[in-house]
């Protein structure tokens, strides 16, 4: 209908969908996402870019691997929906489903977050984390983090003592 | 090395410990008080970032953004515990906790006259000069300075002295106010008051100016304490039944009078008048047999993040008619009410400490005693609180 009156030709956009301005986003090893601008604006720092002046067509994120980035726009397109309905029991059963992932996948969506500076992800990230470590002793938090013992016999007898009630 | 190693040979455990400190403080902030201290075992890079000073204002932050605990005490007993309830899942869960130091009285009775950041302000029944701050889930309790009764010999002692607790929000200083009736003044037709404050770290209480219009005699309101302030009823003169709330700003450390909206009616044994926290502001709760009204107050110009705002003049709104029916109460934007109801409930129902579900109360029957001053008392404190480290700065006299 008003096609006519554009006189650009049309991006050799794949997508179907030309309502909303796209972006590009490239994986650290080189996969290209097409995303919504306001999917991508989810990020801060891609924001920030963006209002910066930067109209290059490619975004380039160097040290976020491509199925990470693939599962960081998941969050961010779901998130762009939520935001306009606020269906609250909708979106903390979505964020639950999401998140249930392995130690090491978490780790890399929690880099990817805070890098891209994505807040609601981070918030999801690290709270999964905590809710991980709640309730376990300090052995059995090692061993999920893989996280090496270097408090000494003397240091733990110390703090194990003064915070006695928290060991019962 | 070691663990490093350990990662790179084994794909599927990534060392969460590489994340940045500023991640993994985020993390550890999330945490209940008693993870946390676990957590100081874990390794000496998270036993580091515990112990920084600034992660104490970050727990309480990520503190007050989660569900609230309900602190639950009963008064006049002897049982010298107090019990946490907190929602997991949709499940309410309690903990006794034993308030240790009461042993060494021989009688172990107390009141908890407030509560503040997950800290209670405790005095022993028989002993009401002696004031303790106590943290109920590190079991961390500090006795304040006495206070000196001496210098005035005209205290009326049967009457209790009303002792209210808090934080200065800028300052983020901790005080408790004391507030000892002294007797009416026939002549004048006003009651008298000594009042005195004492910052926690400090040595000294310190005497304040005290306007006339703050209580009355037979004062049993307690002092509530929100945002930067104290609130309680106060009768204005003994000639005159009018009342009106006394609010007294902690980090000024000033009284102030605000009056009852013309609609309340006077407190009577059928009407009682409570003063509750409902949607982030003070509200004044009429509650009879079959009615809940409301007055909240409203603060002018209030925008978030705007100190000048929140310290802005406040008045009472029109009141809010409310009907009994359960339902209609549910739906007002007021989750504090509905856990002080549901606290208070827990205890009238003489179920122990298994939590009765809210909805399965019948409001027509419990109304009165949930808000008026049978022998229980709750309080809507933040979760797990504590300022982890700050037990050792903030609340050791010098």
């Amino acid at each position: 209908m008003a096609s006519s009156s554009s006189s650009l030709p049309s991006p050799s956009s794949s997508s179907s969908s030309s309502s909303s301005k796209k972006l590009v986003l490239r994986s650290s090893d080189e996969k290209h996402f097409e995303v919504d601008e306001a999917v991508a604006l989810q990020s801060e720092m891609i924001k920030q870019m963006v209002e910066d002046g930067f109209g290059g067509d490619v975004i380039p994120l160097l040290n976020v691997s491509s199925n990470i980035l693939s599962k960081v726009i998941d969050y961010c397109k779901k998130h762009v929906d939520f935001d306009s309905k606020k269906k609250m029991d909708d979106r903390r059963r979505w964020d639950a489903e999401y998140i249930d992932v392995g130690v090491d996948e978490l780790y890399h969506l929690i880099m990817a977050a805070n890098y891209r500076n994505i807040k609601g992800l981070l918030d999801l990230t690290c709270q999964k984390v905590a809710d991980t470590i709640k309730g376990k002793k300090p052995k059995q938090i090692r061993i999920i983090f893989n996280i090496k013992n270097d408090v000494t016999p003397e240091g733990e007898q110390k703090i194990r003592k003064e915070h006695s009630w928290a060991f019962e | 090395m070691r663990g490093l190693k350990e990662a790179d040979n084994n794909g599927s455990k990534t060392a969460v410990h590489h994340l940045p400190p500023e991640i993994i403080w985020e993390i550890l902030s999330r945490l209940p008080v008693e993870s946390i201290f676990r957590c100081k075992l874990v390794c000496k890079s998270w036993c580091r970032l515990i112990l920084d000073p600034y992660f104490n204002e970050m727990q309480l932050i990520q503190a007050n953004a989660r569900p609230k605990h309900i602190i639950l005490y009963e008064k006049y007993t002897l049982k010298s515990s107090i019990f946490l309830l907190d929602q997991r899942m949709d499940e309410w869960k309690d903990r006794e906790f034993p308030v240790e130091f009461m042993r060494q009285y021989t009688d172990n009775e107390f009141i908890i006259s407030g509560c503040c950041n997950g800290l209670l302000c405790i005095l022993p029944l028989c002993s009401l000069e002696t004031t303790y701050i106590y943290n109920p889930i590190t079991k961390l309790c500090v006795s304040l300075p006495l206070p000196d009764l001496d210098s005035n010999s005209a205290i009326d002692d049967t009457l209790p002295p009303k002792i209210g607790f808090g934080v200065d929000s800028t300052t983020k200083k901790y005080k408790v106010l004391r507030v000892q009736y002294l007797g009416e003044d026939i002549i004048q037709d006003t009651y008298q008051f000594r009042s005195e404050i004492i910052t926690l770290g400090e040595s000294l209480w310190r005497e304040l100016e005290t306007p006339t219009n703050i209580g009355h005699g037979c004062w049993m309101e307690e002092m509530f304490f929100l945002d930067g302030s104290l609130y309680w009823i106060s009768q204005i003169r003994p000639s005159s039944s009018r009342f009106s709330i006394t609010v007294f700003d902690i980090g000024h450390e000033k009284f102030r009078t605000i009056k009852f909206p013309p609609s309340v009616p006077l407190p009577s044994f059928h009407k009682k008048l409570n003063l509750m926290e409902i949607d982030g502001s003070m509200a004044l709760v009429e509650c009879e047999r079959t009615t809940i009204r409301l007055w909240r107050i409203v603060r002018d110009g209030v925008h978030s993040g705007d100190p000048e705002g929140s310290r802005g003049r406040r008045e009472l709104s029109k009141g809010i008619v409310l009907p009994s029916s359960w339902e209609e109460i549910e739906n007002l934007p007021c989750d504090v009410l509905e856990t002080r109801l549901f606290s208070y409930v827990v205890k009238s129902h003489g179920s122990e400490n298994t939590p009765v579900p809210l909805r399965d109360f019948d409001p027509h029957h419990d109304i009165e005693q949930v808000l008026g001053t049978g022998s229980s008392r709750a309080y809507v404190t933040s979760r797990e609180k504590e300022n982890v480290n700050a037990k050792g700065k903030s609340f050791h006299f010098g």
